[in-house]
């Protein structure tokens, strides 16, 4: 767990994409299930 | 056992609240700026105004210690708790002197609503707000956001010494991203600055594309994302984010609102390289599946009304208000009326239970977080668990929530007492809605709303409600953000303080 | 037989001719104001409304040939969608410095519009300006920076004396 002394500062722009990225794929699997709740009912 | 309060530790309660108090004062300049820079000349006696008495204020209180006074655990949550009253009253002061609000005590609880990120708002006519009482009210949302504490050490006057360091525990933070309390601060900001940044630049755009004036056009971009970073609420505009008329407006809000909901120690952990982190988190992976089974529902729920014909507009506004609700964000797509008259059934009581689950500890959403919830969950599992097993076998159980760490009764005890306190808060507020004559359904979504700092509204709280409810409000705002314990504290050591002044006397 | 036919055919063919002009001359009207159409009560959706309020809002881009105006009609603002040709009248939009100008505007509401995402909006037929809108004057009192000036002089005092206590007790 040596990673929790590296400085935050460095890897941001890579953490900052990860972190759009997994917001996104969230949401689009949000949409899938409530588009299909949507379609069933 | 209740230790008594001496003399000392109110001159050091008072002094540490009254530096707090000042550097309010210090951020009233902003919207000072914004006032002359718009050519607003009668927003900028307010806030000239404002500055003076949050200064003279402050002032007043920080005398009665001198700088660099010691601050024990407790008084540190005393001050936690008093700062958000006290800081509230004098952001109060140039709201109230804008014409556009009801009186004092409305001002005050847009304030309240203003720094605990909620969002619920009693202002009148919001459409012809200055920029310069829109800047403040936005700024409100980013001061309380990062925390009173984390923003007054930004702009460190006297907050020095051992008090900083535990006003920033005592502020509902309870882990140390880095090992120093400057440097966390530090790096809350850095984060802070990142996001508001792109998030305002990429508004911006959508903005002027949309056809806005182009100062007006960015103020609104910084505006709409401080208050979905944040995990606020206000918009300048009473529409809120139905004004723009934009999906790339919904989808980048959306984006930011789930940035504003992110643990700063996730945060932190990601941007040190450990990207799995946010797979294995224990709360990530609670508000994930949390998400997931409420989408389902409010898909059914919206659906269900036949308002929509399209599952497409079920779904853009269904999961709008999911995501608003469960980072406790509040921003709307839809009208007031709508949560009362249109929208009812099942969606609603999935929105309703999105804000009171809200969003993960140690950002700037409120509700009883996706970390409890996942700690009762295991608890929960656990128990079934050891009720199947031989009598002989020990059975343990573990979470990952940035350390892998075994699941101790103390943890669970204190996630489920939480949990209580806010269910208990939620139905409370509810109940004192009902009794004064409202639906109890619409009443228990505005209690709920205010408890969990979230500000979606069913259209109760407007200026012409019953005094007493907004009072109420307030509390559950307050009590809400503090997560309870700084308020009890408060409470208990009032009730100390005067039981041995009787003892005394 | 045939001349029953002929008389019929005429019928139709005349009821289907003057089915617009009719439709256009009862179609109702009905008079409402903002806070009504939002109100998901008032059983309008789908009909041909009529209210007056302030425009609020630049002309915001709406998809192709299309704006936005969003019209502020007591306390409640909606959403207004037309062609761009029809909001060409429009001028002033209500903030801080102005008062926008008022229209009357006659369209269909849709509480869940399909068109746009399920917005609760009108699709302007007609859009009329009653009267231009201005500059507003909004005086400030001068007593707030005297309150401010004063109160900042006391802060100043009490910094001061804060400090001196403090260099006194190390001293």
């Amino acid at each position: 767990m040596e990673l929790r002394f590296h400085s935050p500062y460095r890897g941001w722009l890579a953490g900052l994409l990860t972190e759009i990225a997994v917001f996104a794929a969230v949401i689009i699997v949000a949409v899938v299930l409530a588009l299909a709740a949507a379609r069933i009912s | 056992m209740w230790v008594g309060f001496e003399r000392r530790d109110l001159g050091a309660i008072a002094h540490y609240t009254g530096m707090l108090v000042a550097s309010m004062a210090l951020l009233m300049v902003i919207p000072l700026l914004t006032a002359l820079a718009a050519g607003e000349w009668g927003p900028a006696l307010d806030y000239a105004c404002g500055i003076g008495v949050a200064a003279a204020f402050g002032m007043l209180l920080a005398q009665s210690a001198p700088r660099g006074t010691h601050l024990t655990r407790r008084n540190a949550l005393i001050v936690t708790a008093l700062a958000w009253l006290a800081a509230s009253l004098v952001a109060a002061v140039p709201l109230s002197l804008s014409g556009h609000y009801g009186g004092f005590l409305d001002a005050f609880f847009d304030a309240v609503s203003g720094l605990t990120t909620s969002g619920l708002t009693l202002v009148q006519d919001l459409d012809h707000l200055a920029l310069a009482h829109n800047m403040w009210r936005h700024l409100l949302h980013l001061i309380g956001g990062q925390g009173i504490v984390v923003a007054a050490l930004s702009v460190s006057l006297g907050l020095r010494g051992g008090g900083a360091m535990s006003l920033y525990m005592a502020e509902g933070r309870d882990e140390r991203i880095l090992p120093n309390v400057m440097h966390t601060a530090r790096f809350i900001w850095f984060v802070t600055a990142i996001y508001v940044t792109l998030g305002t630049v990429v508004l911006s755009v959508s903005n002027l594309i949309q056809g806005m004036e182009a100062g007006r056009g960015v103020l609104h971009a910084f505006w709409a994302t401080v208050a979905c970073y944040d995990t606020g609420g206000f918009g300048p505009q009473s529409q809120n984010a139905l004004y723009y008329h934009s999906p790339i407006f919904e989808g980048v809000t959306v984006i930011l609102m789930f940035a504003g909901t992110l643990n700063f120690n996730l945060h932190a952990d990601i941007w040190r390289g450990d990207r799995k982190e946010i797979f294995k988190n224990l709360e990530a992976r609670a508000l994930a599946i949390n998400i997931a089974i409420l989408s389902v529902v409010v898909g059914i729920g919206l659906a269900a009304t036949r308002l929509f014909s399209t599952p497409g507009e079920v779904v853009r506004k269904g999961l709008y208000h999911l995501i608003s609700a469960n980072s406790g964000t509040g921003h709307q797509t839809l009208y007031n009326a709508g949560w009362a008259n249109g929208y009812g059934g099942l969606a609603f009581a999935a929105i309703v239970l999105a804000m009171a689950f809200g969003g993960m500890a140690s950002s700037t959403a409120g509700g009883i977080k996706a970390l409890r919830l996942g700690l009762i969950a295991k608890g929960v599992v656990l128990r079934v668990r050891e009720s199947i097993a031989p009598a002989s076998a020990v059975v343990r159980s573990r979470y990952h929530h940035l350390l892998d760490v075994p699941l101790s009764a103390d943890v669970l005890a204190n996630a489920l007492m939480l949990f209580v306190l806010y269910v208990v808060t939620y139905i409370s507020g509810g109940m004192i809605g009902a009794a004064y004559g409202y639906p109890i359904g619409e009443a228990l979504f505005e209690s709920v709303s205010a408890t969990a700092n979230v500000g979606l509204s069913t259209g109760i709280t407007n200026p012409a409600m019953p005094l007493g409810l907004k009072v109420v409000y307030m509390l559950q705002m307050w009590a809400g953000r503090l997560e309870f314990i700084a308020l009890f504290v408060l409470v208990a050591s009032a009730i100390a303080a005067v039981r041995a002044k009787r003892g005394r006397a | 037989m045939r001349r029953y036919a002929a008389a019929l055919l005429a019928v139709v063919v005349l009821g289907c001719v003057c089915q617009p002009v009719r439709g256009f001359a009862i179609e109702p009207v009905i008079e409402t104001t903002g806070a009504e159409l939002a109100s998901m009560v008032s059983g309008l959706d789908g009909q041909l409304v009529r209210f007056e309020g302030e425009v609020i809002s630049e002309t915001l881009a709406g998809g192709p040939g299309h704006v936005w105006v969003n019209v502020l009609s007591e306390g409640v603002a909606i959403g207004v969608w037309m062609p761009a040709e029809m909001a060409g009248e429009l001028e002033v939009f209500g903030r801080y410095s102005h008062t926008g100008d008022t229209v009357v505007v006659t369209g269909t509401l849709s509480e869940g519009c399909d068109l746009h995402g399920g917005d609760l909006d009108v699709h302007a037929e007609r859009l009329e300006l009653l009267t231009r809108g201005e500059s507003r004057e909004r005086p400030g009192d001068i007593w707030k920076l005297g309150v401010g000036l004063a109160g900042l002089a006391m802060a100043y005092t009490g910094w001061r004396r804060m400090r001196r206590r403090a260099d006194g007790g190390q001293a």
